[in-house]
């Protein structure tokens, strides 16, 4: 059973405590280690990384720690990956060279059959 | 609680017993150098900001800071003779804390080799009254600790940074001093930081601190790399959620003060407790910001496994990433990877960090002490850069 953590009950994504496979059943805990729900991946969530546990609609406040930590770009499933490549800080962007770098280096590929 | 150190002459408390080589332009870095291969415990530091004066006022207003910091107990000047950044405008600063000052003039001295063969005698010299100063016991409230992260990854929100803050919060509570800076990680954060302020007038000084840094990196046409590659890798996305698990270093007493560090002025801690310092975020440009604020040890958290080093202010390395750990744990002072395992509770670590400030403020060494260091940096804002930012202000820009 692979386990990612929410840090705050009203965030919308949680932290992989380990590598997470495509499909894979994931236990989501609270930070007393409680368990609040499975979620079944739709993508690789490596150890570190943020997947949204529940379905985001584009331009929507990401939570994490219970704070606002910006906002999506493109709609987010329940159980995919939350990076650079539909998050964004509304204050402070990454150079464009930078998000294309780290998304090549961790071999990300959208999800098929969305465009 | 009580530690052991270096009662200087201006009554503030040395950790560390050192001898300061201050080469004022890095054109006579290289004889500093020669120096201090030959004293015991010496120490070189340059700026690379030129050597004239206006327009450096920050630079030369730090020089002061570091050479006042009490881990030093005397500092010998290094200057080539035709800079406008003449060492005497930094000694001269320095009477107050009378502490032994010596000046070697490159031009004046017969050249290079002279130099060095001087030098090598003053500091000795230094070294060997520094020497005859022996450690007396003093209460912990003398301790200005400065808190640091590089290389955040996932684990440094959730355990490094936790245990520290647990640590700062315990310190404050002994009367010791503690700053944190990196302006630019507290975006996101300002509500939260402003909570915790004492008045009015710190709350405002912080929103202040922050929204300017924040100019600095949404200038239109210059796009700037304000967080690596590294901590974009370790999972992290916005600077927003950087900030997040970067503030919990600094714990949850309230913010008694905003250290201006700038062209007008260089500000130190004078109470007890949390302070936020002007600057950056810059491992070695902050930590020779907080060294001439006057800390005389930093706690520095990494994730993606950072092993930063000072020369000044010993640098206690906290870590949570267990990869990181297994790689390189003899870096590491602190391993606080059993709270992702679950197996340690923030507080616990965070005790742990207070047991070892303790040990590193009577003279234990860290784990690399001595072994390899960062270099010194003197940090500058760009005197330009701050008035564009100053007029866009004026002119009602979209800050405060």
């Amino acid at each position: 059973m692979r386990r990612a953590i929410v840090m705050s009950a009203s965030d919308n994504v949680a932290t992989a405590l380990e590598s997470i496979g495509a499909g894979d059943d994931v236990e989501i805990l609270s930070t007393n280690s409680e368990v609040i729900s499975h979620i079944k991946t739709e993508e690789s969530i490596p150890f570190g990384y943020k997947m949204a546990v529940s379905n985001i609609e584009k331009g929507a406040n990401i939570f994490k720690y219970g704070a606002n930590v910006g906002k999506s770009t493109s709609e987010i499933k329940k159980g995919e990956l939350v990076h650079v490549h539909n998050l964004i800080s509304p204050r402070v962007l990454l150079p464009e060279s930078v998000k294309k770098e780290v998304l090549l280096e961790i071999n990300y590929r959208k999800p098929t059959g969305r465009g | 609680m009580r530690f052991n150190g270096f009662i200087r002459p201006d009554g503030k408390v040395g950790i560390r017993n050192l001898i300061l080589i201050m080469a004022v332009t890095d054109c006579v870095e290289g004889i500093g150098r020669k120096i201090c291969e030959t004293v015991r415990d010496s120490v070189l530091i340059t700026q690379n900001h030129g050597c004239l004066v206006v327009g450096n006022e920050q630079v030369i207003h730090n020089m002061v800071g570091v050479a006042e910091n009490p881990n030093v107990a005397a500092i010998l000047f290094l200057s080539m003779g035709c800079e406008s950044l003449r060492p005497e405008i930094v000694a001269g600063r320095l009477i107050k804390s009378q502490k032994m000052v010596e000046i070697l003039t490159c031009t004046k001295e017969g050249g290079t080799k002279n130099v060095i063969e001087k030098g090598i005698k003053i500091a000795q010299k230094m070294r060997d009254d520094a020497d005859r100063i022996a450690r007396q016991a003093v209460d912990v409230s003398n301790l200005t600790v400065a808190v640091k992260c590089g290389g955040s990854d996932t684990s440094s929100g959730i355990a490094s940074n936790p245990s520290v803050g647990a640590a700062v919060d315990k310190l404050v509570d002994l009367g010791a001093k503690v700053i944190f800076s990196e302006p630019i990680e507290a975006i996101g954060g300002e509500e939260e930081l402003c909570r915790r302020a004492v008045n009015e007038r710190v709350a405002r000084q912080i929103r202040e601190l922050v929204s300017a840094e924040e100019k600095r990196y949404t200038v239109q046409g210059a796009e700037m790399e304000f967080m690596c590659k590294g901590n974009i890798i370790g999972g992290l996305t916005t600077i927003e959620e950087k900030s997040m698990g970067s503030l919990h270093k600094t714990g949850s007493a309230p913010i008694v003060g905003v250290l201006r560090n700038n062209r007008t002025v260089l500000e130190k801690p004078a109470e007890g407790g949390v302070y936020f310092q002007e600057g950056t975020h810059f491992d070695a440009m902050t930590a020779a910001h907080f060294v001439a604020a006057g800390a005389q040890m930093i706690v520095f958290t990494t994730g993606v496994g950072a092993g930063f080093n000072n020369v000044l202010a010993p640098t206690i390395r906290v870590c949570g990433n267990v990869s990181v750990i297994d790689k390189v744990i003899a870096d590491i002072d602190i391993d606080a990877s059993n709270i992702m395992r679950g197996k340690e509770s923030i507080e616990d670590v965070g005790m742990r960090i207070v047991e070892t400030i303790i040990d590193v403020a009577n003279g234990k060494k860290t784990k690399i002490e001595d072994d390899g260091y960062s270099s010194f940096v003197f940090y500058r804002q760009d005197p330009r850069l701050e008035y564009f930012i100053s007029e866009k202000n004026k002119k009602g820009g979209n800050n405060q």
